[in-house]
């Protein structure tokens, strides 16, 4: 089943001892049940990655995910453990009741790479201390900025009664197409003329 | 002889064995802008005291002053009764507090203004922007980069569709192929993974959700900050002159933008050919008050809150106050007018300011044609005004309050008079004494010596206004939030186990906490944490926060406390108890105790009837007033 894939570092140990724990490189540790999707692995790396922290996958055995979780999570000097099952994906701090993971996610071959890398960028959070993601939080947060967008869309209609400025498209045809450098001299061109249009009062 | 049930009735017990059987039961209600108070109390005419049977206070319903406070009123006054185990048919007598002689209303507007009419930048603060550095070029999507020309400065725009791998791996074979890459606009939160890819240090801004807003084929410069900095050159006017060669007239333009990115870890600013932006200087216009001696006072807003309340100061007694029309503070006074109009149903012109308290702030302003929800700090001023109201309008809430509930209603004493009265049943307090009601509307004052009349002072400001700034400052989604922040101390939660409360101690829990408070700041309600759903700081939340209280409740009290002051000497005080919703602040009372403590004068909380704390004691002093003059009779 899975290899450690512990790409910069040393393999690391399938049981591993008190000497290793103290000397090893802190990092997130990540198990996959026999039943869990090894590829799940990259994903929970990638969405450390993007919050600075690294990953190691170790093997370990136990009864059910929580539990291999709780090991998993035993085993890190981070404190933090990642273990992927066919069904959950479930994260574990040394310091919780066994019983009790921080965040245990419902898994599906369709969300799999979305959920293991989410379940990456929480477990990072967990040990940077950052507040984690949540599905429907960061939903909510964009529908607040579609709502804020519309309404500066508006905002910015009643801030600007006067009539739009000239594109230098309407005033040069083929500027869109010209070159940057012409582009740009094309603009302060037509800003030029729209100004001095606009003092003039014809528009 | 039937003896009443009821536990409560002890000495009277006696009365009615001895065949004195003349017992009534009072109600004192107090309607106050935010809390509506009951105090129910026993009379029995040869008993030296009426006895306190019940309290209770729940929210204001409606404005106070109108009929529509009536469902408030008998929610109070159920709740009351029930814990005394009677009905409100027991009742003899409801009193109700004479037409308080003020309504406070608050308005907040900003002076200034940022425009952009254009799309032109972007700046914000995400978790995890991408490498480090500046970068200018123009904007090319992804899909069109290998179409660029070789030796062109390019700005790469990463739409959500492209996954970090696909987008590293184009930018690599773009880089090879000798496209001078300098840095992208991202929209997924894939900055750092693109950049850790790359063989070239650049930088990435990434969560940039309204992405289809980036203009294309346009000159742009992206700034990424090291971690724990702010971006340097494009937070500068000049910075952003030198990137894109601007003139002296351009870099004028560009204020705004550089001013809204103070402080971000991450910036983009894009050069529109139209783009333009402006900082539009609302007319802040003049205010003008009109004393009671007849004299004028005309102030300029520009001044600030400071000259405002100097000229107040040289005014004295209000008798109305105007603002200059067709600015923003007219239309601020006019609308305070209007709600006052509405509420007492008096015509506009009848409508007199009698108080105003003006407070400067910085707001937080969406920059209008940001992408990224920027912000800019803008000047503000915050204006709290209040009222005179009349008789009438109480009266006619009694009215209405009688017919609901079958009981005779009556107007109590002058308000004032009846919270000194209330409050000397304080343990440990005695005439003379001075008192402070912090409500929510309006903070009041009133002076008992011995010999003489009760003075008083009624100012505009009190606890809405606070919550108000702090809604502005830290520039929150809704209301509740600023209340709760202003009710609650802060905490950070640090782990899954502990808090750090805002004073540094911290807080251990047996039960592991939610997950959705981990890392966030949260307000500690008890055993309850609340997460509060802002960006700040505990340490900014708690800054602006008690900056609120002291710019307001310190303010006004020194303000009230000075009004009413023998010879208008603050220092001839003695003794001062503080009342009203607000004396229940977990930090209030302390920060005004230290204070009053430089003008040597004792402070502290009442504490109504031995057990109420500082809250009902106009309720209680309608009781009081009552009882004395049946006694007199």
């Amino acid at each position: 089943m899975a290899e450690n894939v512990a790409s910069d570092l040393p393999q690391a140990p399938i049981a591993m001892n008190t000497a290793d724990f103290y000397t090893e490189r802190p990092a997130i540790h990540v198990s996959i049940a026999p039943t869990g999707d090894p590829g799940g692995y990259k994903r929970v790396e990638i969405g450390a990655e993007e919050e600075g922290l690294p990953c190691r996958m170790i093997s370990l055995e136990g009864a059910d995910v929580v539990s291999l979780a709780y090991a998993t999570a035993q085993s890190s000097r981070f404190g933090v453990g990642v273990a992927i099952s066919a069904t959950r994906v479930v994260i574990h701090e040394t310091h919780m009741p066994q019983e009790l993971p921080v965040l245990d996610y419902a898994l599906t071959p369709a969300n799999l790479e979305a959920v293991c890398r989410m379940a990456g960028c929480n477990a990072a959070r967990l040990v940077i201390r950052m507040p984690f993601k949540f599905e429907d939080e960061e939903q909510a947060k964009l529908e607040r900025l579609r709502k804020i967008e519309r309404q500066m869309a508006k905002q910015l209609k009643k801030a600007t009664p006067r009539a739009e400025l000239p594109s230098p498209e309407q005033i040069f045809p083929g500027a869109a197409s010209a070159l940057p450098e012409e582009t740009v001299l094309i603009s302060a061109m037509a800003k030029a003329i729209a100004r001095f249009i606009k003092e003039r009062g014809s528009l | 002889m039937l003896l009443p049930p009821n536990p409560i009735w002890g000495e009277e017990r006696d009365l009615l064995l001895k065949g004195v059987n003349i017992v009534s039961i009072i109600a004192g209600i107090d309607v106050g802008n935010s809390t509506t108070e009951v105090a129910l109390a026993q009379i029995t005419p040869n008993i030296g005291k009426p006895r306190f049977i019940a309290s209770s206070r729940v929210f204001t319903t409606g404005i106070k002053g109108t009929p529509s406070n009536i469902p408030g009123i008998v929610y109070a006054l159920q709740e009351a009764v029930q814990s005394a185990g009677i009905s409100i048919r027991d009742i003899d007598l409801v009193l109700l507090n004479e037409a308080t002689p003020v309504i406070g209303d608050i308005a907040m507007e900003t002076i200034t203004e940022t425009i952009i009419t254009e799309s032109t930048m972007i700046g914000h603060n995400p978790g995890s922007p991408g490498g480090l550095g500046i970068g200018v070029g123009y904007t090319v999507d992804i899909h069109d980069l290998l179409a660029a020309k070789r030796g062109e400065r390019v700005i790469v725009v990463i739409p959500r569709s492209i996954d970090f791998e696909v987008a590293a791996s184009l930018i690599t074979r773009a880089l090879d192929a000798g496209v001078d890459v300098q840095g992208g606009i991202v929209q997924s939160d894939d900055g750092v993974l693109i950049a850790n890819r790359l063989s070239k240090v650049l930088p990435f801004v990434d969560e940039v959700s309204l992405i289809d807003h980036v203009p294309l084929g346009m000159l742009a410069a992206i700034e990424v900050a090291p971690q724990g900095q702010g971006v340097r050159q494009l937070s500068n006017p000049y910075g952003i002159a030198t990137v894109f060669e601007l003139s002296p007239q351009e870099t004028a333009l560009v204020i705004p933008i550089a001013k809204a990115l103070i402080g971000l870890r991450s910036a983009v600013v894009i050069r529109t050919p139209a783009g333009d932006v402006q900082t539009r200087h609302i007319p802040a216009g003049s205010i003008k008050f009109i004393g009671q001696s007849g004299r004028n006072i005309t102030i300029n807003m520009e001044g600030g809150a400071d000259a405002i309340m100097q000229g107040l100061t040289h005014i004295g007694a209000l008798q109305d106050v105007q603002g200059e029309s067709g600015t923003n503070v007219g239309g601020m006074i006019e609308r305070v007018r209007q709600t006052m109009s509405d509420v007492t149903e008096k015509p506009l012109a009848e409508i007199k300011i009698r108080d105003i308290l003006a407070v400067d702030c910085l707001v937080p302003q969406r920059v209008a044609g940001g992408i990224a929800q920027e912000f800019s700090l803008e000047n503000a001023v915050g204006l709290a005004a209040m009222v005179n109201t009349d008789r009438l309008l109480m009266e006619r809430v009694a009215h209405a309050l009688a017919a609901e509930i079958g009981v005779e209603v009556r107007l109590g004493g002058v308000e004032a008079n009846m919270a000194i009265l209330g409050t000397l049943t304080t343990p440990g307090i005695d005439i003379p004494l001075a008192i402070l009601d912090l409500g929510a509307g309006s903070t009041d004052a009133a002076l008992l010596r011995r010999n003489e009349p009760v003075k008083s002072m009624h100012l505009a400001g009190a606890g809405n206004m606070v919550t108000l700034l702090i809604h502005s400052e830290l520039g929150l989604d809704n209301l509740d939030v600023a209340e709760q922040i202003k009710f609650y101390p802060l905490a950070k939660v640090e782990s899954m186990f502990h808090i750090r409360n805002e004073d540094n101690t911290v807080r251990f829990f047996k039960q592991p906490l939610d997950p959705r408070l981990f890392g966030k700041v949260a307000l500690v309600k008890g055993d309850e944490l609340i997460p509060v759903a802002t960006q700040h700081t505990v340490d900014r939340i708690r800054t602006v926060r008690r900056e609120a209280k002291q710019r307001v409740f310190v303010r006004n009290s020194l303000r009230a406390l000075t009004a009413v002051a023998p010879e208008g000497n603050i220092r001839l005080i003695d003794f001062v108890a503080i009342v009203g919703g607000s004396g229940n602040d977990f930090e209030l009372s302390q920060l005004l105790i230290e204070r009053l403590a430089g003008y040597g004068i004792v402070a502290g909380t009442a504490n109504i009837l031995g057990h109420l704390g500082p809250l009902n004691a106009v309720a209680t002093g309608l009781v009081l007033s009552y009882f004395e003059q049946q006694k007199g009779k």
